[in-house]
C-alpha cells in the first residue's frame, strides 16, 4: 500500500484530538483499518496525548457564580440608577429663560462668526488654487500646440505654417473667410485644419472668461479658411518680419501668448479702419486671459512661461513694436529681434 | 428556577433578560459556568486571576447585551472574551510580579511530520506505574509551562473540541495558524512529557 499523503496524516490527528466531523470520523476508521501505516500513526498519537485524559475538569464552584451575578446585578442596579438620575435631571432641567435665550443667540452669534472667518480663508484660498490650475492648464494647450507645430513643420520640410500673404494685409480680421488671406491666425489655423491640433478647444484659454465657443465638428473644421471668430482663438500669435529667413524654430523666439492687451477692443465692422493710440494704461496693461497676472509664453523651445511683466528682454515688449505709437493692424517687426504677438 | 428557560436558546435567554427577567442570564452562566471554568483554570493556573478573569467575562456579556447579535452562538463569543480578557490578567500579573509564567512562542512552527517524529521516535511511555492524581499534576505542570500561544490552542482544541474555524475566530488568525500552532502544541507536549517521564525513570 502507498504511504500517507499529508491529507490522510492530517485526518488522523484530528481524529485522535477530537475534530473531526462524522463523516471524516468514519473516513479515520476506515483508513485505520485499512492502513497498517495509518494504524501505527494512530496508536503513537493516541499515546502521546492520552496523558491529557488525566485531567479531570474541575467544576466551577457554586459561590463563584453567586459573586458574579451579584457583580452583575450591582452593575445593572448602577446602570438603572444613573439613567434615573440622568432622566431626573433632564426633567428638573431648567426652560430657556429671556437671559439663556440671548445667552444662545449670542453663540449662534459666533458660531456664524466662525463660520465666515473659515469662509474669508478658504474663498480666496480656493480661488488661487482655480486660478493655478487655469494657469497650468493653459501652459499644456501651448504645450499641445507646439507639439502640433513641430509635427507640422516636420511634414512640410522644415517650414512653418504659412499661408500667401500681401504686404499691409491686415493682421487683425480674424474670422474673416474671405478669398484673400488676411488675418495673421490664418497660418496657425492651417493646424487644427490640417489635424495637427486636434481639439480646436485647445486655441481657446481655461482663464479667459466669456461665453464657451460651440463645438466643431472636424469636417466644419477643415470646410473653414480661419477660425470662426475671436471667441475661438483666445491667444495672440507671432508676427514675423518680412526679411525672416526661413520658418526654423528659434530658441528664444517667441511663438505664441495669451490675448494680447493692446488689441481686446477691436471693431467687429472688417470694412472700418483700425486706428488705435497707445497710452500708458495700455503699455502697462497685462493678458486679460489670467486677470491681468502675467500670461504665458510660448518659446521656439517648445518651453511655456508664465511672465508677470509683458517684457523678454529690457526693451523688448512681446505685445508692442519698437518705436510704433499707432496701430493699424498691418505693422510688422522691422528685425527679427523685436518680438510682436497679435492680435 | 423556572424550568422553561432551559429549552430556550442563548439568544432567547439573553432577550428575556433585556427585558427584565434576571433568571434568564442565572441560566446563561449556568449554561457556560463550567467550560469557561475549566478553560480559565488550566490557561491561568493561578487561582485569583481566574475568578476575576470569569466575573469580567460575563460582566463584559452584560455589558454587550444590547449590540450583541442574538442570532450568533454564544460560546465562541464567551470563550474569545475570556481568552483576551485572560491574556490581558496574564500580562498584568507578570508586569506586577516580574515573573514569566509562559511567554509567546516565537520558534518555527513545527510540521505534521515533526510532531510524528516526536511521538513516534521512541516506544511507550510508561506513565501507567504513575498514580492518576499524579499524573494529573505533571500534565497540567507541563500545560502551564507551555507558552501561552500553545497552551490556549491545545485548551480551546482538546479540553473543549472547538472547529478549526471557531479557534481561528476566537483567535483572530487564520486557519492555517490554527493547524500549525496545534501541531506545534501537541509536539510540545509529547516531548515534554517523554521528559517528564524519562526523569521519573532516572530517579
Amino acid at each position: 500500500m502507498s504511504p500517507l499523503n499529508n491529507e490522510q496524516k492530517q485526518l488522523l490527528f484530528d481524529y485522535c484530538i477530537g475534530l473531526t466531523s462524522q463523516k471524516e470520523t468514519a473516513e479515520a476508521e476506515a483508513l485505520i483499518s485499512a492502513s497498517k501505516e495509518a494504524a501505527k500513526i494512530h496508536s503513537k498519537l493516541k499515546a502521546a496525548i492520552s496523558p491529557l485524559d488525566n485531567l479531570e475538569p474541575e467544576p466551577c464552584p457554586d459561590d463563584l457564580v453567586e459573586r458574579t451575578i451579584l457583580r452583575v446585578n450591582n452593575l445593572a442596579d448602577s446602570s438603572q440608577r444613573q439613567l434615573r438620575q440622568l432622566l431626573a435631571s433632564e426633567q428638573t432641567r431648567n426652560v430657556v429663560t429671556k437671559s439663556q435665550l440671548w445667552w444662545n443667540l449670542s453663540k449662534i452669534a459666533a458660531a456664524a462668526a466662525v463660520f465666515m472667518l473659515i469662509l474669508g480663508v478658504l474663498v480666496p484660498a480656493l480661488g488661487f488654487a482655480r486660478q493655478k490650475y487655469r494657469k497650468q492648464r493653459c501652459q499644456t494647450q501651448m504645450g499641445s500646440i507646439f507639439q502640433g507645430l513641430s509635427n507640422y513643420i516636420s511634414d512640410h520640410d522644415g517650414q512653418s505654417p504659412a499661408v500667401a500673404t500681401t504686404a499691409g494685409a491686415p493682421w487683425w480680421w480674424v474670422g474673416d473667410q474671405g478669398k484673400e488671406n488676411h488675418s495673421n491666425t490664418r497660418h496657425i489655423y492651417l493646424l487644427p485644419k490640417g489635424g495637427y491640433v486636434e481639439e480646436l478647444s485647445n486655441f481657446v484659454c481655461p482663464g479667459c472668461k466669456g461665453e464657451k465657443p460651440l463645438k466643431l465638428n472636424d469636417s466644419q473644421i477643415k470646410r473653414l479658411k480661419d477660425f470662426p471668430s475671436r471667441r475661438y482663438v483666445t491667444y495672440s500669435f507671432q508676427i514675423r518680419c518680412h526679411r525672416t529667413g526661413s520658418g526654423k524654430l528659434l530658441c528664444r523666439k517667441v511663438l505664441m501668448a495669451d490675448w494680447n492687451p493692446v488689441f481686446e477692443q477691436l471693431p467687429e465692422d472688417f470694412s472700418r479702419q483700425l486706428q488705435l493710440q497707445l497710452n500708458r494704461k495700455l503699455l502697462t496693461l497685462n493678458s486679460i486671459n489670467h486677470n491681468r497676472r502675467g500670461q504665458n509664453v510660448l518659446f521656439g523651445d517648445g518651453s511655456v512661461e508664465f511672465l508677470k511683466t509683458r517684457f523678454i528682454s529690457i526693451s523688448d515688449d512681446i505685445f508692442t513694436l519698437q518705436d510704433t505709437d499707432i496701430y493699424q493692424g498691418c505693422e510688422v517687426p522691422s528685425c527679427e529681434t523685436d518680438s510682436f504677438l497679435a492680435p | 428556577m423556572n424550568p422553561d428557560l432551559k429549552k430556550l436558546t442563548d439568544g432567547e435567554l439573553l432577550t428575556r433578560y433585556t427585558d427584565g427577567e434576571e433568571a434568564a442570564f442565572r441560566e446563561i452562566v449556568n449554561r457556560y459556568k463550567n467550560g469557561l471554568y475549566a478553560f480559565l483554570r488550566l490557561f491561568l493556573n493561578r487561582h485569583e486571576l481566574v475568578e476575576d478573569v470569569f466575573q469580567e467575562t460575563f460582566l463584559q456579556l452584560f455589558s454587550s447585551r444590547d449590540s450583541f447579535d442574538r442570532n450568533r452562538p454564544l460560546r465562541p463569543w464567551l470563550f474569545t472574551i475570556a481568552a483576551n480578557k485572560a491574556k490581558d490578567a496574564l500580562r498584568k500579573w507578570q508586569r506586577t510580579n516580574a515573573i514569566t509564567i509562559g511567554t509567546m512562542i516565537d520558534s518555527e512552527d513545527l510540521s505534521f511530520d515533526d510532531i510524528l517524529n516526536t511521538v513516534t521516535s521512541d516506544g511507550t511511555m510508561p506513565y501507567e506505574k504513575l498514580q492518576k492524581s499524579e499524573t494529573a499534576v505533571r500534565v497540567r505542570q507541563i500545560i502551564a509551562d507551555m507558552p501561552e500561544n500553545l497552551r490556549e490552542i491545545l485548551i480551546l482544541a482538546y479540553f473543549h473540541g472547538f472547529s478549526y474555524k471557531q479557534m481561528a475566530e476566537i483567535l483572530s488568525i487564520p486557519i492555517g495558524t490554527v493547524k500549525s500552532r496545534l501541531h506545534t502544541a501537541v509536539g510540545r507536549f509529547a516531548k515534554e512529557w517523554k521528559a517528564s517521564i524519562g526523569s521519573t525513570e532516572t530517579k
